[in-house]
């Protein structure tokens, strides 16, 4: 599918008032899986709703109203650790079988405890936003006014102004983390650059349509090597916490010494000549259907629905 | 009367309904990029009165399907339940493109566009 030309000339109030809406639904949703069952799988779909609503808001902040805004991302903002908790406890059990087959022993039942006293903290707040009815005053909040110029600005325009920023940051930190001695937090930054690059990527993706599916794949082939490395980091730190972990501790370091290597690599074939990377610049500059539109007067008829290919991905 | 319907039926319909809804959240797993599930789990969630999350349902479903016919007339049902006649008839007119006329004749009845 081409651009969708229609998305492109909606008002972005209007925009970020429809994704806002579904993914707070969808995130109603997330939360009241977890509550009823919180296993690896729900927590993972629960973080993954939590970042797509906290980027909405983000990518399109002027849309809504600033002091609910706010509110809103921080009352998030603290339940995003307590499901990092149980997050962290379940790469851990997942590393500690798989470095450690024969014998997890003492670190596991820890971590297993560990993950039980997380899960149950997590459902208690969980709990207390559904009983606040927190998703109908959200989307009350939000449904305020949206500043004055942002209101009829195209939301192909905004895309334009949003994405390409995101993406020279992300191939700047990049270019920094791939260096032989790059540190520990120039990763980090890169691995935040990303996220937060393909979580705008999403929010705009009515915009862009189909041209943008292969920067989104790349992104989501470095976030996975990224995300390894990440987790050997974590499971490192809370292992190094326990007795008798030393074994672990190392077979986690080699692991992540080989993703990282890994992780060179994969960026070393993408982007080594900078072509691939101006290519991308240059298409999130100029989406399919945007162009000229902030000359065009905002459509009132179009519904901001996407065109089939446009699959929620984790 | 009270104890047979709040006690014995009810919880009996609300266990049968969580099974189902159980289904569509595994279809979902399966196939999250096929917009049916979306739609089925958001008729359940209307049928229990939670709008909110039937909302983001319907418009995940749309998102997926743009010429999801049903989806865009329940879609224009919430908002116009909502009093957001601009959206319901945006949606209700997504439903006309794409073979169904329900939705405008329904905001039309009602003086609604």
């Amino acid at each position: 599918m081409e651009g969708n030309s229609n998305t492109s000339v909606v008002p972005t109030a209007r925009f970020a008032r429809e994704q806002a809406d579904r993914l707070l639904g969808l995130l109603a949703v997330q939360i009241a899986r977890t509550i009823r069952s919180h296993g690896a799988a729900e927590v993972h779909d629960l973080r993954v709703a939590i970042r797509r609503f906290l980027s909405v808001l983000a990518a399109l902040k002027p849309g809504f109203p600033r002091h609910e805004s706010a509110k809103i991302r921080r009352e998030l903002k603290k339940i995003m650790p307590l499901a990092g908790n149980v997050r962290d406890r379940d790469i851990a059990l997942r590393l500690l079988a798989k470095c450690m087959p024969q014998a997890p022993g003492a670190a596991a039942r820890r971590f297993q405890t560990e993950r039980q006293a997380a899960a149950k903290a997590l459902t208690v707040s969980l709990k207390r936003w559904v009983r606040r009815s927190s998703s109908a005053a959200w989307r009350t909040a939000l449904n305020g006014e949206a500043g004055e110029g942002f209101r009829n600005n195209p939301v192909g325009a905004t895309a334009t102004a949003a994405l390409p920023r995101a993406a020279k940051e992300y191939f700047r930190c990049g270019r920094n983390a791939v260096r032989e001695k790059a540190s520990a937090e120039e990763l980090h930054r890169f691995r935040l650059a990303a996220k937060n690059l393909r979580y705008t990527l999403e929010v705009f993706a009515p915009v862009y349509g189909d041209s943008v599916n292969g920067l989104r794949q790349q992104l989501k082939g470095v976030q996975t090597l990224l995300g390894a490395i990440n987790d050997c980091a974590t499971v490192r730190r809370m292992a190094s916490r326990l007795d008798g972990c030393e074994e672990l501790v190392e077979a986690l370091k080699k692991r992540q010494r080989k993703k990282t290597a890994e992780f060179r690599e994969h960026w070393a074939a993408a982007f080594s000549s900078g072509t691939e990377a101006a290519r991308w610049m240059e298409c999130l500059r100029n989406p399919a259907g945007a162009r000229g539109v902030a000359r065009k007067p905002p459509s009132r008829s179009a519904p901001l629905t996407m065109a089939a290919g446009q699959a929620a991905s984790a | 009367m009270g104890f047979w319907r709040d006690e014995v039926v009810q919880r009996a319909l609300g266990d049968e309904t969580e099974r189902q809804m159980d289904e569509q959240r595994a279809w979902i797993a399966r196939e999250p990029g096929n917009a049916q599930p979306y739609f089925h789990l958001a008729q359940f969630y209307r049928m229990d009165g939670r709008q909110e999350e039937a909302l983001g349902l319907l418009l995940e479903a749309v998102r997926l399907d743009g010429s999801f016919a049903e989806a865009q007339v329940s879609l224009a049902e919430v908002y116009a339940i909502r009093g957001d006649y601009e959206a319901a008839g945006r949606h209700a007119r997504a439903a006309e493109a794409a073979g169904d006329r329900r939705a405008v004749d329904m905001l039309q009845r009602y003086g609604a566009t």
